[in-house]
């Protein structure tokens, strides 16, 4: 080893980022070069030396005042990122019509803070939870504002405080309009409807939460969906079910009648909610004719209502996902991919799938959906990131191995993440020094 | 696939260190306060640190480590995956400092020129302290007193070099780590830090800090 790269070799070494082989081949030159020894030893009394710097502290209101603002800022509706690069074919004009759904609903009936998306089970951080699930933001979303009181960082936790509060006087509104929406309809069509519910194929455990109007209704209409129907959205695969689940012509009339049920609500709705574009054209569609739906084109419309099903759902797990519910996203995603599977949708929830359980640091599971993705989509744009976080959960089960394996195909396969792959196969091999394990020959060195 | 744990996680007390930088920053990117709470937690000491370093006024260090997580949130979309947090978090500090110098609106008319009196003050000072009965406040004054002296050797070395020492020393970057936040070639960021290292131990000799003779 010559001196100037020993020179270079012993600063790395200062900070203990020398790897073993290094280590003993820069003492071998160090033993035997005088300069270099002086050098190193006058580097090492330097740097113990600086240790001994106090390091200011920041003052503390700094801190707080910060995250404060960031709290602000989330809460005003700040756009979101787009997580997503990919074109969403057709189905994005629906996305947006789901969207717009969410939107409406988030701010009908307007006296309250919440939408009808309120946690059964309350979890911290909801309010970001419902922003999150109305992209794109509206100016006036509910009264998110109206939760912020105090100055602090805790009003970001006293949020869900808030929201708790809130529900009781929101249960009150929401029964009462619910049981005039059923008043509308009449005794016989709302037998058929609740009949026709039970018929229609039913999602079971959606894990989108429900209000606690929904919670309050009778338990035929429990399915998550119900309040939504009752405000004139029409799901079409929930109103008349799958053409498979009611083939026969009782089902139709159930279909029909149910169609109808919904067609007049939308009118008792326009009072209470006159900005919403999008349910109205749906009920103005409902209106046509009984079988609108189950048509010659029966198969392609259902694919198309479970293809907006499925988008809620990633919706919906997305939501969770921002907010760390990683168990609640992971049922989402499985949603998705059961629903949608093949398409470009469900392999973003393979990919959102793995992450989830990533997170929950069930590597094992992880894994194993990466690996699915790998195989399945090949045309994954995110591949290289798929290939990283194997890389990932491997470290995090300890197996070093593996996850060098996984980061030097990176390393080779994708020159855009280059650099990022060189640090985690430092990282591993940092891991495998500490286990003990054999060392591979040291890189070419870049100096 | 396998059950996982009933109970969510709370997104706004994430204590759990083995979240990456990283993943915080994505999840603060979607919009989890509690994730940026947790990264602002774990870095307001380095960075306050390392702002004072720079910027060697604690007044603008305040402000700069406002402005440096205010850029972070407005940045926040643009975060890249595959970006390291603190690579990306140094390069905005480090902006934000060349940003603060240009627009001098904090210029202290302290000058560099004349190190050698204050620290010659500060030796006096030294000199002067009476041992007491009590050991642990002179400790004390003593330790405080070497940490100022360090600190103004430190302020000393040419801006590039007091950078990559900073970085390194107490941010504990790697130098790979560093050359990206500078924008410079790890072999120049280890020049520099080689040279940096000789130019404090000239300094630390002459103040007696430590004895040898000069390289």
């Amino acid at each position: 080893m010559k001196c100037d790269k020993a020179q270079s070799l012993m600063l790395d070494h200062l900070y203990g980022d020398l790897k073993p082989r290094e280590q003993k081949a820069l003492l071998q030159h160090v033993q035997a070069c005088h300069t270099c020894a002086e050098e190193y030893e006058a580097h090492k009394a330097t740097v113990s030396a600086f240790k001994q710097v106090d390091m200011e502290e920041p003052p503390p209101g700094l801190s707080r005042k910060i995250v404060a603002t960031a709290a602000d800022r989330i809460e005003q509706q700040e756009p979101l990122p787009a997580w997503n690069r990919w074109a969403w074919k057709p189905a994005l004009a629906t996305a947006a019509a789901a969207m717009l759904v969410i939107v409406f609903l988030i701010n009908n009936p307007p006296a309250q803070k919440i939408a009808h998306v309120a946690a059964r089970a309350p979890s911290p951080g909801d309010a970001q939870m419902l922003e999150k699930a109305a992209p794109p933001q509206k100016p006036h979303m509910a009264e998110p504002a109206q939760m912020v009181e105090e100055e602090d960082v805790s009003r970001y936790r006293k949020t869900t405080e808030d929201l708790r509060e809130s529900r009781g006087s929101y249960k009150e509104n929401n029964l009462r309009f619910d049981i005039a929406a059923t008043d509308k309809v009449g005794g016989v069509a709302s037998e058929s409807h609740m009949a026709g519910l039970k018929r229609a194929k039913k999602i079971e455990e959606r894990p989108l939460p429900i209000s606690e109007a929904t919670a309050a209704l009778p338990v035929e209409m429990k399915d998550e969906f119900s309040v939504l129907r009752s405000m004139g959205w029409t799901d079409r695969d929930e109103v008349e079910g799958d053409s498979k689940v009611l083939p026969d012509s009782e089902g139709e009339e159930l279909v029909a009648a149910s169609v109808e049920v919904y067609s007049k609500v939308p009118q008792a709705q326009e009072s209470q909610a006159p900005e919403s574009p999008v349910v109205r054209s749906q009920a103005e569609e409902t209106g046509k004719g009984k079988l609108a739906y189950l048509g010659a084109d029966g198969a392609l419309e259902i694919s198309q209502a479970r293809l907006e099903k499925a988008q809620n759902e990633y919706l919906a797990g997305n939501a969770y996902f921002g907010k760390g519910d990683f168990d609640r996203a992971v049922l989402n995603y499985q949603k998705v991919i059961a629903l949608a599977s093949g398409e470009e949708l469900a392999a973003m929830s393979e990919y959102r799938l793995g992450r989830s359980y990533q997170e929950l640091e069930l590597f094992e599971q992880a894994i194993s959906v990466y690996k699915e993705i790998i195989k399945k989509y090949p045309d994954f744009p995110e591949r290289a990131d798929v290939y990283m976080a194997v890389g990932e959960c491997y470290l995090g089960l300890g197996n070093a191995d593996e996850a060098i394996k996984n980061f030097e195909i990176v390393l080779d396969q994708f020159p855009d993440n280059r650099e990022v792959a060189r640090e985690k196969i430092g990282q591993a091999k940092l891991q495998q020094k500490v286990s003990g394990e054999e060392e591979e020959p040291p890189p070419d060195d870049k100096d | 696939m396998g059950k996982t744990t009933v109970c969510p996680k709370k997104g706004n007390a994430i204590l759990n260190r083995n979240i990456s930088d990283e993943t915080l920053m994505m999840r603060y990117a979607k919009g989890d306060v509690g994730a940026f709470e947790e990264l602002v937690e774990r870095h307001r000491q380095p960075l306050f640190g390392y702002l004072c370093r720079i910027s060697k006024n604690r007044e603008l260090a305040e402000d700069l480590f406002q402005e440096v997580f205010i850029r972070v949130m407005n940045s926040r979309s643009r975060y890249k995956k595959s970006a390291k947090f603190t690579t990306w978090l140094y390069r905005i500090a480090r902006n934000a400092c060349i940003d603060a110098f240009r627009r001098e609106s904090y210029r202290k008319t302290e000058s560099l020129s004349a190190p050698r009196a204050a620290d010659r003050e500060m030796e006096t000072t030294l000199e002067n302290v009476l041992p007491s009965s009590n050991p642990g406040p002179d400790m004390e004054l003593e330790r405080k007193q070497l940490s100022e002296i360090l600190k103004k050797c430190i302020e000393r070395l040419s801006p590039e070099q007091k950078e990559v020492f900073v970085l390194r020393q107490y941010q504990n970057l790697p130098f790979q780590e560093i050359a990206r936040v500078t924008g410079a070639s790890e072999s120049t960021v280890k020049s520099r830090m080689r040279y940096a290292l000789k130019s404090l131990r000239t300094m630390l000799i002459e103040e007696n800090i430590v004895e040898g003779v000069t390289l």
